[in-house]
């Protein structure tokens, strides 16, 4: 509730949002397909990155208006930066990024 | 002779002491200032400058000399560049110590049992209670994590204690589960009494007001980390806790359309107030920390941006239109100005070919005042409503005559109490008097049964100023209690907007 995190204060005056270098691929896949891949893997991801903080769909190609619907991909919350696997990653031919989130907490 | 600051050590240096000469006039309209940079037709420019914060820029000409701001300044041989900068007036974030009444979204609550805040999410209806009016928020907000009991009392401020700050009491929440899967983090209040709360989202009702169809719902937000915030949809908070939004299709979900990726949010919140940002992700899995118990699995949840602080929990998060359509524009000149327009074509009176005089009376006196800052704001805060309602009033011939024909009795007059509102031959008289009852009469064949109510105790407040100049008049809209009463008059009126509470 009331404890504040100074990383997200700082973001939120920032007004910024995820920029922290993780892969970008030139192209992803359609939605349905990413999150389908995700309701069928995510357990294997928890299980081979046991040092995320969780994961969603989302968009992961460089420029998402020229994806024509293959822009979708896999995203992976870490709490760190050196928690980052090295290389491009794919989960049945679904792209996967990572991304520095830090601790989710209850606000 | 002067020169321009040789560095960025003596330019921040002269500027800061340029500064503090021109708070020291104590203006009203000047509310701060800092270093920065010059801008100039929206261009920020590299020339350093003391940058000062006004509520309203003004035109040169509307001002008086000696409150006129040099373009630059000499400090100890340095010219320093001084640009003026319109930010509004500045005050603290955090809807957290308000005591407000009725109660809107979006402003801190708590359980008594608790020490610490959440926000109140929005109303929604108890299903399993008959449609019970109730308020929505997170389970670790409003039900002490699974150790309440229905009935405990909720207050506003969340973290006040006080018997007469309760507005409700926990009626129902979704129990989390330590070790599995979760989906909502979310609980309900039954609203205590009538008049306590009120359907209406505090803040910037131009960026985000009570979930509706123009402005669904997405989600109810409940936790965060240092670049996003997660909430969960907000059809499964609907479904779990077996309530319905007031407005009861007023949300939505996302499937395979890729609609969620190119949405714009915003929510009100206890501690950061209005802010808005993108969707990121959807079918998000992730690991919540709660204090003292530990990490919680949350699954089928929603990403966006980081746009909430702790205190924010509880707020609901709604689609927004994109940033570029937010705001109001500021009536630069008043026939552009679609309120006036639209009075002058409800009443007939030319009030374009006035314009010197309204943007005078504006800016000269009325910004100068509380209760006209607060009248101007609310205008631009509902300027679309205002002009609707106008649009669709037809005004009957004999009082558009009316209007006019008042008018032309009292233009010379407001002139010349404009030109010098101190000047001793002119004052308030029971003429004057009878003349705004007439006008009050005429008008009030359109106004709710409660405007005409706040109109009459407007007038009874005037009845007591008969004697009074124009600039003891202008003064008494500077009074506090004034500036109080005009507020809770408005707030009355359900069709407008408080610019500032919502």
């Amino acid at each position: 509730m009331k404890r504040r995190s100074l990383l997200a204060a700082l973001a939120l005056a920032a007004g910024c949002g995820t920029t922290d270098g993780g892969p970008v691929y030139e192209e992803g896949v359609d939605l349905a397909t990413a999150r389908r891949v995700l309701a069928d893997r995510g357990d294997d991801l928890d299980r081979d990155y046991p040092a995320s903080v969780g994961h969603g769909v989302g968009v992961v190609v460089r420029d998402p208006e020229r994806a024509d619907g293959r822009a979708y991909g896999i995203v992976v919350y870490l709490r760190q930066d050196r928690d980052r696997p090295r290389g491009r990653r794919f989960v049945d031919g679904v792209p996967v990024t990572f991304t520095v989130t830090g601790d989710f907490e209850a606000t | 002779m002067a020169h321009g600051p040789r560095s960025f050590n003596e330019a921040r240096g002269s500027s800061g002491a340029a500064l503090q000469q021109i708070l020291s006039r104590e203006d009203r309209n000047i509310v701060g200032g800092g270093f920065g940079r010059r801008t100039t037709a929206g261009v920020r420019l590299s020339t350093p400058a003391c940058v000062v914060y006004v509520v309203r820029k003004l035109p040169a000409d509307a001002l008086p000399r000696e409150r006129l701001l040099p373009r630059t300044m000499e400090i100890n041989g340095v010219t320093v560049e001084v640009d003026v900068e319109e930010t509004g007036p500045f005050r603290a974030l955090e809807y957290t110590d308000w005591v407000k009444r009725p109660v809107p979204s979006g402003v801190s609550i708590g359980n008594v049992g608790l020490p610490i805040y959440g926000t109140f999410g929005c109303l929604v209806r108890d299903l399993s209670n008959g449609g019970r009016l109730s308020i929505l928020s997170n389970w670790h907000v409003l039900a002490r994590r699974n150790n309440a009991r229905p009935g405990e009392r909720i207050t506003q401020p969340g973290s006040s204690t006080a018997e007469d700050h309760t507005i409700g009491t926990l009626a129902r929440w979704v129990n989390i589960n330590f070790n599995g899967d979760n989906y909502v983090d979310c609980a309900i209040a039954h609203v205590s009494g009538s008049n306590v709360v009120a359907n209406k989202t505090m803040g910037d009702q131009a960026v985000i007001k009570v979930p509706s169809m123009s402005q669904p719902a997405v989600g109810l937000l409940f936790a965060g980390s240092g670049t996003r915030t997660i909430m969960n949809p907000m059809s499964a908070v609907l479904r779990r806790l077996n309530v319905e939004l007031l407005d009861r299709a007023a949300y939505e979900d996302y499937g395979d359309d890729d609609e969620a990726f190119r949405i714009s949010v915003a929510k009100s919140g206890a501690r950061t107030e209005v802010t808005r940002n993108n969707l990121q992700e959807i079918d998000v899995s992730a690991k919540i920390d709660y204090d003292n118990i530990g990490e919680v699995k949350f699954v089928h949840q929603i990403t966006a941006n980081v746009m909430s602080c702790g205190g924010d929990s509880g707020s609901v998060i709604c689609r927004v239109p994109p940033a570029p359509e937010y705001g109001h524009v500021p009536c630069a000149e008043p026939s552009s100005c679609a309120f006036l327009g639209t009075a002058e074509r409800m009443t007939g009176i030319p009030f374009s070919q006035e314009g010197d005089l309204v943007r005078t009376a504006r800016d000269k006196y009325l910004a100068q005042t509380k209760v006209g800052r607060w009248l101007i704001d609310m205008v631009y805060v509902n300027q679309r409503a205002l002009f609707e309602r106008g649009e669709s009033t037809q005004v009957q011939p004999g009082d558009r005559a009316l209007a006019q024909a008042l008018y032309t009795r009292y233009l010379g007059e407001v002139k010349l109490a404009i030109a010098d509102p101190a000047r001793d031959d002119l004052r308030l008289t029971t003429a004057h008097l009878a003349d705004v009852q007439l006008a009050l009469t005429s008008l009030k064949k359109y106004l709710t049964e409660q405007e005409a109510g706040a109109a009459d105790v407007l007038y009874n407040m005037l009845q007591g100023q008969v004697g009074k100049k124009p600039s003891e008049l202008i003064a008494m809209l500077d009074d506090p209690g004034v500036h109080q009463t005009v507020i809770t008059l408005f707030g009355e009126a359900p069709f407008l907007a408080d610019p500032y509470t919502g």
